[in-house]
């Protein structure tokens, strides 16, 4: 500390605090007061000279702070404490910062800031913001190795010129430097701060109320033929065959051990081909259509029809599935076990049971008729807010008093109905519908939906949805038209073409386009770009090859457009820049300007050489020394010497190139 | 002048540092698959590389012309007046000789595209001689210090002259030459207005030597030669076989007198053993004389040493 202090490069000190209150949001509670008091101190420093915290003291603070994150995380490795860590001594650093040399350490900190920021978010928002402390990170970098530049212009000027350069060679090594599959080391992937976790794989009436307001995107979905109408929009998630105290259970299959594929028979003319691009999730489920033909790598197809991934979905993840949109499932024939699980009846509801018992003995497509004609004539109504049944005997309060619904209500009725009336009956859960935005369908989690399946021999499962039968405009329009009426939908789900939801529209098809392009690129995106120049069978090495000869094509390319850009008459006043060119073309010619040579002595000299062209050089280097001379020449003068100058450099140019190619050969 | 000179670039300390930084921030990349991450150690890289590019071309848009440097007397530092130009801003550039012993620090100049600084290079005491000029290396590090790029000039085409050290405390010599002083009698007698021929005046003639009568017919300045004058009579003959001392004592005291005597604007004779005498007046004549006394070498006339 005996040395002199070093004053604190001012834009070094604004990007390193707006780096680190960028972390805020996701640091700890108790970490908020100590950034603003160590900003704060800092800044006081700066502005009222008060003294810096002394060694000691920082060394409390250093140990402080690493049990506060243990305390917290429990832990001093990973992704969370490892990022709170870094903040916070970044913090430290700042108010240790004294020298040059603590200054650069504090610009290295600066850009590991950056990289951590992004490890938390990837949104557009966050990019444009690392990228602005990248700049600033830049221009203050070129201060400190300058200590000579005193104002911010050409500071900024200077690292302007170095990114702009810099980013078309990153652009090129973004698209074609290899990207090994997979984590180098064993880290556990930190699940993404926009993890959340969607569908449940229980279903209790009243769950979905949560979902139904919920417009964040829950998957996109690309068609690579021609869009579905909305009628066949079912995007089925699970299967839910067994019921307990009002709660339904997923039938959920140990992936990862052999699972029994289902027993299927498609009918090929009705495959669709699509790409969905999954919001990251806690859970391993993705959404199909109808019954999934050609599954994507790393995935399982449940006996029951449901996708399962066999890697994490905590990214964004995206997959291409064929579906059959006609299938018979379980055709023929119903294990024993299944059958059982499926004509299950939880106690209770006698009613219900009482209602069901009338129709035993008639074929089960007649059951369901009935059944459907019960709910549209018994005047039931479908609402997100259907208020609280009883714990006890809820399917009849349901059913024979309240008669308001929502979707996950109907289904459980009337898979309990078909069940009581000897129909092998189960709940599907998934999305319904989902919204056109542009050249994709947008399925928000507030199309969560579920519905039912019942079994018929010689058909297999069928796919039945009471919902329908109570709001048909539920599946044609979504579930803003069903609950128009409800004052708990959000602006975003509402089907009118209000400003504000044309911009959510707009603003989501903006996200989609960066997640599929920017953050969803990956090894087999880059094989596709590669197939342009007929190398996608290149290996990593072989890919890393190319991208650095592109890269050093480009390299040249911008050099050269820099320099050409940066020529030297570019920065001549216009006078000097309107002879350059004929100076130019006569020095080529062999006619160069001795030193104290008068330009009219010159151009007597290139009159004789050039006999052909002596009149125009006369005349331009009259107009020439008049622009340079004269004390006023005005704009028009100045357009037609430049105009005459050009001229004649056309000319000489010309000439030269007559000679090279045919030489000797003389004009009359 | 020397326009294209080889420029040399390496990484500096700090730009090791950098180049770990950002292959850490791509392995983080990778682990994470993270693209955006991909993205900014990607962009830092292209920075640093650009950067490379960027440091060379400021250095290669720089010119220098050194202009001769003034001859200094033995013991003494000289300056080394040096332009540069640069068709770039550029606010750091340094510039450094490189002498034999030792280095200068290097100048740090904040150049304005177009303008030609001048600095005055540093050189140190030197004995005796004459030496070529150091070379020049001219370099820097904008704009962000992770390179330097390095260009040296060597054997620029001009001599450094350090002229002995002006001491000793002998008086001036008072013997004339004798074939002067016969020639001397003859002219005396013809009287003071008889002079031999007219010239056209020179800047540095005496006053008192200028024809005015002449002038005034003619309107033209000539100066008068005489055969003999008080001026030949003036004619001091300094002759170093006369001094006692060794070598550089001797010539440090030819030094001493010469300069004395050029300060007066008196003409005199040098007599070096083995060279042929040099008489004259003028102010090239005292540089002649003095790059004679540098280069002097008793090697050359061993009798005369001692």
């Amino acid at each position: 500390m005996n040395n002199k202090i070093q004053p604190l490069d001012r834009p070094l000190g604004i990007v390193i605090a707006l780096a680190i209150t960028a972390h805020l949001p996701h640091m700890p509670i108790w970490a908020i007061p100590l950034v603003l008091l160590g900003l704060i101190w800092r800044l006081q420093h700066e502005w009222r000279g008060w003294p810096l915290p002394t060694q000691p003291l920082l060394i409390l603070l250093a140990m402080v702070i690493s049990l506060l994150v243990l305390f917290t995380y429990h832990s001093l490795w990973g992704r969370d404490p490892g990022v709170t860590l870094l903040t916070l001594g970044a913090l430290l650093k700042l108010l240790e910062t004294r020298q040059l040399r603590d200054q650069f350490a504090l610009l290295l900190l600066g850009f590991f800031l950056i990289v951590s920021l992004l490890l938390f978010d990837q949104g557009i928002f966050t990019a444009l913001i690392s990228l602005g402390l990248f700049a600033g990170l830049v221009t203050a970098w070129i201060g400190l190795s300058n200590p000579n530049i005193r104002l911010i212009k050409p500071r900024i000027k200077a690292a302007a010129g170095l990114m702009l350069a810099g980013l078309p060679i990153a652009l090129l090594l973004f698209l074609l430097f290899p990207r090994p599959p997979g984590a180098l080391w064993g880290t556990k992937q930190p699940v993404s701060a926009q993890a959340r976790t969607g569908l449940s794989d229980q279903l209790t009436a009243g769950e979905f109320e949560r979902l139904s307001t919920d417009p964040t995107p829950a998957f996109r979905v690309h068609f690579n033929g021609a869009m579905i109408p909305p009628a066949k929009r079912y995007w089925r998630v699970l299967v839910m065959s067994d019921e307990t105290s009002n709660t339904w259970h997923a039938d959920i299959p140990n992936i990862f051990r052999s699972v029994r594929a289902p027993n299927v028979r498609v009918d090929p003319t009705s495959a669709v081909e699509y790409t969905v691009t999954l919001e990251p999730s806690d859970r391993r489920f993705l959404p199909t259509l109808a019954m999934a033909t050609v599954l994507p790598p790393r995935s399982v197809l449940s006996d029951t029809g449901s996708l399962f991934s066999l890697r994490p979905l905590n990214d964004r993840y995206r997959y291409t599935v064929t579906s059959a949109l006609s299938y018979h499932l379980d055709e023929r024939r119903l294990s024993a076990d299944t059958r059982e699980r499926n004509l299950a009846l939880p106690a209770g509801d006698p009613e219900l049971k009482a209602l069901a018992a009338q129709w035993k003995g008639l074929a089960p497509l007649e059951i369901r008729d009935r059944a459907l004609n019960y709910f549209r004539s018994q005047g039931f109504s479908y609402t997100l807010t259907p208020g609280k049944l009883p714990k006890q005997n809820r399917m009849d309060a349901f059913l024979f008093d309240t008669k308001r619904g929502y979707c996950e209500h109907y289904a459980s009725a009337f898979t309990l109905l078909m069940r009581a009336a000897g129909v092998p009956a189960r709940i599907v859960t998934g999305y319904q519908g989902g919204e056109v935005n542009g050249d994709y369908l947008l399925v928000r989690q507030a199309d969560a939906h579920a519905w039912s399946e019942i079994w018929v021999k010689g058909e297999g499962w069928i796919r039945v949805d009471p919902t329908q039968t109570v709001a048909p405009e539920r599946i044609t329009d979504g579930i803003a038209q069903a609950a128009q009426q409800d004052a708990a939908l959000p602006a975003a789900l509402r089907r009118d073409d209000s400003l504000a939801r044309q911009w959510s529209l707009l603003g989501d098809r903006v996200e989609n386009g960066w997640n599929q392009y920017v953050l969803g690129y990956s090894g087999s995106t880059q094989t596709d770009l590669l197939q342009w120049f007929g190398l996608e069978k290149l290996g990593q090495w072989g890919r890393l090859g190319f991208a650095f000869i592109v890269v050093a094509i480009a390299w040249l390319m911008i050099f050269g457009l820099w320099r050409h850009l940066g020529r030297p008459e570019k920065q001549m006043p216009p006078v000097d820049r309107a002879w350059f060119a004929v100076s130019n073309e006569l020095s080529r010619l062999g006619i160069t300007r001795q030193p104290g040579e008068t330009l009219q002595d010159y151009c007597r000299r290139a009159e004789q050489s050039l006999p052909d062209y002596a009149a125009a050089i006369r005349q331009t280097q009259q107009l020439i020394s008049q622009w340079r001379y004269a004390s006023c020449f005005s704009q028009r003068s100045q357009a037609l010497a430049e105009k005459t100058a050009q001229n004649l450099s056309l000319q000489l140019k010309w000439f030269r190139w007559r000679e090279n190619l045919f030489p000797g050969r003389k004009r009359n | 002048m020397a326009t294209t000179a080889k420029i040399r670039i390496r990484p500096n300390k700090i730009g090791f540092g950098f180049i770990a930084l950002s292959i850490a921030m791509l392995l983080a990349a990778i682990n994470y698959g993270n693209n955006l991450v991909f993205f900014i150690s990607f962009l830092l890289l292209a920075l640093m590389g650009n950067s490379a590019w960027q440091t060379r071309r400021h250095l290669k848009s720089c010119q220098i012309q050194p202009l001769s440097p003034p001859p200094r007397f033995d013991g003494e530092a000289g300056a080394w007046p040096v332009q540069i130009e640069s068709s770039l801003n550029n606010p750091s550039i340094h510039i450094q000789a490189i002498n034999q012993n030792g280095e200068a620090e290097p100048l740090t100049l904040n150049l304005t595209a177009g303008r030609t600084e001048r600095v005055e290079l540093p050189l140190p005491p030197m004995p005796r001689g004459r030496y070529a000029t150091p070379d020049v290396v001219l370099s820097t590090r904008y704009p962000i210090g992770l390179w330097t790029a390095e260009t040296r000039w060597a054997s620029l085409p001009h001599w450094q002259w350090v002229y002995p050290k002006p001491v000793g405390e002998a008086p001036l010599p008072t013997n004339v030459l004798p074939a002067h002083a016969e020639n001397a009698d003859v002219s005396l007698q013809s009287g003071d207005d008889q002079f031999d021929h007219l010239r056209t005046y020179v800047p540095g003639d005496a006053l008192s030597r200028i024809a005015f009568k002449h002038y005034a017919r003619s309107g033209q300045l000539v100066t008068q030669h005489w055969h003999s004058s008080e001026a030949i009579h003036d004619e001091i003959i300094l002759d170093y076989s006369q001094l006692s001392g060794n070598t550089e004592m001797r010539l440090q005291q030819l030094t001493r007198w010469i300069l004395s005597l050029a300060a007066d604007h008196r003409a005199f004779t040098l007599k070096l053993p083995g060279e042929s005498d040099r008489h004259g007046a003028d102010s090239t004549h005292v540089t002649h004389c003095l790059e004679a006394l540098t280069l002097f070498s008793p090697a050359h006339n061993p009798r005369h040493a001692s």
